[in-house]
């Protein structure tokens, strides 16, 4: 019977490799992180190993953030339109396609300014006519009938 | 999937890309346009490729709102259009290099080929700002691409390693191994010039 051989350096070494990345993202339990520290406390390659892997993620991290071109939007507005010819945009409901609204307003105002044309018109007037008694055309009492005399 | 669900905007702001609303259109690209920027530019390490691609993720996002389950983030399935179209330009862009490289060899039979990876700026000069910028491009650039897009996510974007699951579809150890592996590749390659 043999006594279980112990870990070659080399898969300690990989071991510990791989959990270096949870420590130098942050992500590392205590657990994990206080394994790694004990282990680079001892061993130089780790060691140098651990400060070069947080020096490459520090100056990752502080890559300033590139800004898009300003013209972006408009350029893949254009793109959308020119390979859909226009139609991309335009599938839209009828009421979204016909403005209803600015029409409604419209046929309105036309409405009341035709009402008050005819309205204010000597010849076509909606105004209704004054209820005056008729007057009776002249001579009419004349055609009264006189009583004839005995 | 996240735990985060979809905000009542984010709902919202759906409903009407499927609509076809040109103002849901504008928010979204208004929104989110600089960090697409940002993970296309870092991920292809050219501006004008960046800008390109960057276009084109808008463009399939509005084209196919459609197929957006709306099982995770709105906001993680526009990175994973993203990563996919990055992934799909860097190997567009390999074989193109390839075969200018092949035309090149052609012509200039015995002359010596041009190095795959791009070539990093000098140590010697002044690391400041934009050159420092440009040796963490040129030095991210000489990743392959599963590997770049997790340290890109990761240490760029500084996205959660759950949110890096959903969007590469890829298992929690298989990221945080990789992302290992990349991290390494990298050290040596940036902290000689830091």
């Amino acid at each position: 019977m043999t006594d279980e051989a112990p870990p070659e350096p080399e898969s300690e070494h990989d071991r510990i490799g791989a959990l270096m990345s949870d420590v130098v993202d942050g992500s590392a339990t205590a657990e994990v992180a206080a394994e790694v520290d004990a282990h680079v406390a001892t061993c130089a390659t780790c060691r140098e190993e651990l400060t070069e892997l947080r020096a490459a993620r520090a100056a990752l991290k502080g890559l300033a953030p590139a800004a898009a071109p300003a013209d972006l939007g408009t350029t893949v507005e254009a793109t959308i339109n020119r390979r859909s010819a226009g139609r991309f945009f335009g599938r839209k409901t009828l009421g979204d396609r016909v403005p209803f609204g600015i029409i409604l307003v419209v046929a309105l105002v036309a409405l009341m300014v035709i009402v008050g044309l005819l309205w204010s018109s000597t010849t076509g007037s909606l105004r209704p006519e004054p209820k005056t008694h008729p007057r009776p055309p002249p001579g009419a009492r004349d055609a009264i009938p006189r009583p004839i005399a005995p | 999937m996240l735990d985060a669900p979809m905000s009542t905007r984010e709902r919202q702001l759906v409903r009407r890309l499927r609509e076809r609303d040109e103002g849901a259109f504008r928010e979204l690209v208004s929104e989110h346009r600089d960090r697409i920027y940002n993970l296309t530019l870092r991920m292809l390490g050219n501006k004008a490729e960046a800008e390109d691609v960057a276009q084109e993720v808008f463009i399939t996002v509005f084209k196919t709102i459609e197929s957006f389950r709306e099982e995770a983030k709105f906001s993680t399935w526009l990175y994973r259009v993203a990563v996919n179209h990055c992934k799909n330009r860097i190997k567009y862009l390999a074989r193109r290099h390839e075969r200018d490289r092949d035309e090149l060899d052609e012509t200039n039979e015995g002359s010596a080929t041009a190095a795959s990876d791009p070539p990093l700026p000098r140590p010697d000069r002044a690391l400041e700002g934009a050159q420092l910028d440009r040796i963490l491009q040129a030095a991210i650039a000489t990743l392959d691409d599963d590997h770049r897009v997790l340290v890109v996510l990761r240490d760029v974007e500084d996205l959660s390693i759950e949110e890096i699951c959903e969007i590469t579809g890829l298992p929690d150890g298989t990221v945080k191994s990789r992302l290992h592996r990349a991290r390494l590749a990298l050290r040596k390659k940036i902290t000689r010039h830091l």
